[in-house]
């Protein structure tokens, strides 16, 4: 074997010889790294940048990241909400819902139960800030998982349902309903198009799965609440 | 793991013994001080892996800023199945891949040309080397990398992914991942070596005067 083979598989040597390469390899490797102290010597290298990496120092951010994120968070709580608070009633299937979800009440909604709307997590990919419209979004339209026609399937009969009854909702009770549905459609739009794009990533997957759980967990909620 | 930037915790964080999901699940109900104390603890893991990734302090700090945003808004949805440590920085790679998106950074065309012919030249100088790589010079180094191998040394080397996660990640074929590490492991091992060069010619003229 000559060194410069030698030296193109260092990495696949370190990295798990019984993965990436034969033991049939890895001995003629081996044979060649005793008997040239140039091969050896870049096999220690690469080794210790590999180990090196592992032990890393840690940097710190300014100390002022923490009140911008705490302000910024604030902020869009007291936007998105206004004058909502946190729902008063945490008995039965509604406090189950709150302790499972991050949530807000609507008590100007409701007489005497509080009656809350999850906030969704809207952005559940964790990737997409305001500025990801510069993105073309436009869509996958063939299925990305396996059981994804019959969600979509299902969800639509949902909604059907939701929407006859909406005739009858107060304005502000639509918008609410409205807004929440916005933001998953949003979210799904674009964990789908990153996944359209790594149809593998199961992460990716576990967020799609996720938001449409959470958008079935929606109307489901209004059926629920008999709106 | 969870006791990092515990040294320099804010002095109103909770009770230590909380554990990640407890905490992430008080935050989830919007309480701020298990968020903070999340913060405390993850920061400077997360704010160094921004770092590493697009090698410039003021975005690294951007992109962590709002990782933790984003993570406000969905830690209802982290359900304890995985570790914490591990679904956050998930969460992070996939804040700043997306970030390299936007920016049009397209990770498998950075590859370099000529990596053979350099090799030749350091077949003269292997010889008598410090066996010690430092950290902080390795760190330096990292950030001197090209896009493309230093995401996927990143990736794999430091956070400790593997080449199937790293793949499916930039959306390449595992021997792409492959021979970036490879390749991001000789240049550092390179801009290293050139290093270590420097100084040993300094320490050389120095001691002639
Ligand atoms: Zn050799």
């Amino acid at each position: 074997m000559e060194c410069h083979a030698v030296i193109n598989s260092l990495s696949d040597y370190l990295d798990g010889q019984n993965v990436w390469i034969s033991d049939d390899e890895a001995k003629q490797i081996e044979t060649h790294l005793t008997n040239c102290p140039t091969c050896q010597n870049f096999k220690l290298e690469l080794n210790e940048i590999k180990i090196a990496a592992r032990e890393l120092p840690l940097h710190t951010p300014p100390r002022a990241m923490w009140t911008r994120i705490a302000n910024q968070i604030e902020a869009e709580i007291a936007a998105e909400n206004g004058p909502l608070r946190h729902a008063q009633n945490a008995s039965g299937w509604w406090g189950w819902l709150r302790s499972r979800r991050f949530t807000f009440s609507l008590p100007q909604l409701a007489g005497g139960a509080a009656v809350a709307v999850a906030l969704i997590v809207a952005a559940i990919s964790g990737i997409f800030g305001p500025h990801s419209g510069t993105l073309n979004l436009s869509g996958v339209q063939t299925a990305l998982l396996p059981e994804e026609d019959e969600i979509k399937a299902d969800l639509e009969r949902r909604l059907n349902a939701v929407n006859a009854r909406k005739a009858q909702w107060d304005a502000q009770r639509r918008a609410e309903f409205e807004q929440h549905m916005t933001r998953i459609d949003e979210s799904l739009k674009r964990c789908r198009y990153m996944l359209g794009d790594n149809p593998k990533d199961a992460i990716q997957q576990q967020m799609v799965r996720a938001l449409y759980t959470e958008k079935r967990q929606l109307l489901e909620d209004v059926e629920r609440l008999r709106w | 793991m969870t006791t990092d930037g515990m040294n320099n915790a804010a002095p109103t964080s909770l009770p230590a013994s909380l554990s990640d999901y407890e905490l992430t699940q008080a935050s989830g109900r919007g309480d701020m001080k298990a968020f903070e104390t999340i913060y405390e603890r993850h920061h400077r893991r997360v704010y160094s892996l921004c770092l590493r990734m697009v090698a410039n302090a003021t975005e690294a700090e951007d992109l962590a800023q709002e990782v933790f945003i984003q993570l406000f808004r969905k830690i209802g949805s982290f359900r304890g199945e995985s570790a914490f440590t591990t679904w956050l920085h998930r969460l992070t790679v996939n804040h700043v891949l997306m970030h390299f998106r936007k920016r049009g950074v397209r990770l498998e065309k950075t590859t370099e040309e000529g990596e053979i012919g350099e090799i030749q030249d350091y077949l003269q100088s292997a010889a008598d080397r410090p066996r010690f790589v430092d950290r902080i010079a390795l760190d330096k180094a990292i950030s001197e990398l090209p896009p493309g191998y230093r995401t996927v040394f990143v990736l794999h080397d430091v956070e400790g992914f593997e080449h199937e996660e790293v793949a499916d990640m930039l959306g390449v074929s595992v021997g792409t991942s492959k021979s970036q590490l490879h390749k991001a492991r000789m240049r550092l091992r390179e801009l290293l070596n050139k290093k270590t060069d420097k100084k040993t010619e300094t320490k050389k003229t120095e001691s002639k005067k």
